[in-house]
């Protein structure tokens, strides 16, 4: 019987903005386990590109695909090669998938991923969004965000995999889940709607909310993870932002 | 499910709403006297309500104005719930424009390190240039460095600006220095309600503009207020 260390957890929902304007949600999340790795994955479709659900939907399923399929890979290359290959794969995908009359511009949308493969964590980042993490060590329970969102001066821009510098704006993150006496035991990935609520920018500290929706990923069933998931997002999509809500999350058991 | 595990509001973070900087230059010199500075009392006013009554912008639009005749910070950014009333204007002296720019740059880049000491987030700033005459009783050298630094800030994306010339007298040569890229406009009679009704609009839709958006001007609209 295959013994789950990890389990998964995602969820996206249309924010107020596109319920009154009838826009599709562009937010996608995607969970996986294969070859002993476990994958959450995140994507947020650019407001104004016009097939941005298509291009978050391929992007969330291409970083699981990829990241199951070659974490090894990954792992031992040298970093800027890493970049390379994974803006290469998600494009790939995004080309297949494009439209004719369209622009790959039409596609944007930014990526978030976090893969754990035994001892061994690869998360990568491009764009808005936070990836946060969980953990233990010496001085007892810490909870932080492993990667920021990535915005350009102004509230409105961020990066896409899409854009020109995208294999140099993406960030790669290659660590140990137990490394000497600090242990990893969650990962959270959200888009830039919840970030509004759950993540505080001035001094980079993640919500308390963010320890509990991991709590609830490894202590409930994956209906009650699922349901609680749900419920906070539409608590934070009708209090706190006008923009599509999505969060994915990874928690040890 | 453990209730403990329910969340609540108490479990969210509260974060500042970001920011749409809206600086208003207004030449409100002795020729504005009658009813031109009327109308511009009554559009400024007109522009509050309207952001008052935009369910996003009321939080997230600041608010400046500077005057010139002679340059005065009327009102330093705020937003309406910190300043819900526009000062009432009056018209006097001269048309030191380059000064009045300078006071709104400088107020402006006061906001956005605050912006940053904060952590409040904010969008491309706006600056409204509105004159019915030409410069006169400034320095001339201010004025040029000042169209440079306008020039510099909006092909730098760090600035977005729009010059708007009131009446046959207005020096439309001058507002298209400071508008690179973008012929200046000039208001149809005294329509500054019409201007500053669109003028919340785009506000209002910048507020709400997302990564990735493109926030397109309303030109339909600028069809209302704009001799075209």
């Amino acid at each position: 019987m295959k013994r789950v260390v990890w389990k998964r957890c995602g969820y996206a929902r249309r924010g107020r903005s596109h319920l009154a304007d009838h826009v599709v949600c562009q937010d996608s999340v995607g969970t996986s386990y294969r070859r002993n790795v476990s994958v959450v994955a995140l994507s947020d479709g650019a407001g104004s590109a016009e097939l941005s659900y298509v291009g978050s939907k391929v992007c969330a399923s291409v970083l699981c695909d990829v990241f199951c399929r070659s974490f090894d890979v990954i792992w031992r290359m040298p970093e800027e090669a890493a970049r390379a290959s994974i803006v290469r794969a998600i494009r790939k995908a995004l080309m297949e998938k494009l439209p004719s009359g369209y622009e790959m511009s039409s596609l944007a949308s930014t990526a978030l991923v976090v893969a754990v493969k035994r001892n061994r964590y690869i998360a990568a980042h491009l764009g808005d969004g936070v990836i946060g993490m969980r953990g233990r060590d010496s001085s007892g329970d810490f909870l932080r965000a492993l990667s920021g969102p990535d915005n350009g001066e102004y509230s409105n821009e961020t990066i896409f995999i899409t854009s020109s510098d995208a294999v140099s704006r993406l960030r790669l993150y290659r660590g140990l889940v137990q490394d000497g006496g600090s242990r990893a035991t969650g990962f959270l990935l959200m888009s830039d709607g919840p970030e509004a609520a759950l993540y505080r920018k001035q001094d980079g500290q993640l919500a308390p909310a963010c320890s509990k929706l991991l709590d609830a990923v490894s202590c409930s069933t994956k209906g009650e993870a699922n349901s609680l998931l749900s419920e906070t997002l539409e608590l934070i999509a009708s209090t706190k932002t006008f923009d599509d809500c999505s969060i994915a999350l990874m928690s040890h058991v | 499910m453990n209730e403990l595990m329910k969340i609540g509001v108490e479990d969210l973070f509260d974060n500042p709403t970001p920011r749409v900087p809206v600086a208003l230059c207004l030449d409100c010199s002795g020729s504005m006297n009658g009813e031109p500075i009327n109308e511009l009392n009554e559009g400024v006013k007109t522009f509050y309500q309207a952001i008052d009554e935009d369910e996003i912008a009321r939080f997230s639009a600041e608010i400046c104005i500077v005057t010139f005749g002679p340059a005065e910070l009327e009102a330093d950014f705020a937003t309406l719930d910190v300043r819900p009333q526009p000062p009432i204007l009056s018209a006097s002296g001269n048309t030191p424009m380059g000064e009045a720019v300078k006071l709104s740059l400088d107020s402006l880049e006061r906001r956005k390190e605050l912006y940053k000491e904060s952590g409040v987030d904010y969008y491309q700033p706006w600056l409204v240039l509105m004159t019915d005459g030409k410069p006169y009783g400034g320095s001339l050298e201010l004025l040029n460095q000042q169209v440079n630094r306008v020039t510099r800030m909006v092909e730098s994306r760090k600035l977005t600006v729009f010059p708007i010339g009131i009446g046959s007298e207005a020096d439309m040569g001058t507002l298209q220095r400071f508008s690179p890229g973008r012929s200046p406009l000039r208001l149809q009679g005294l329509k500054f309600s019409e201007f500053f009704s669109w003028l919340s609009k785009s506000v209002s839709r910048v507020s709400q503009s997302t990564p990735g958006d493109k926030v397109a001007l309303d030109f339909e609209g600028i069809r209302g207020w704009a001799e075209l």
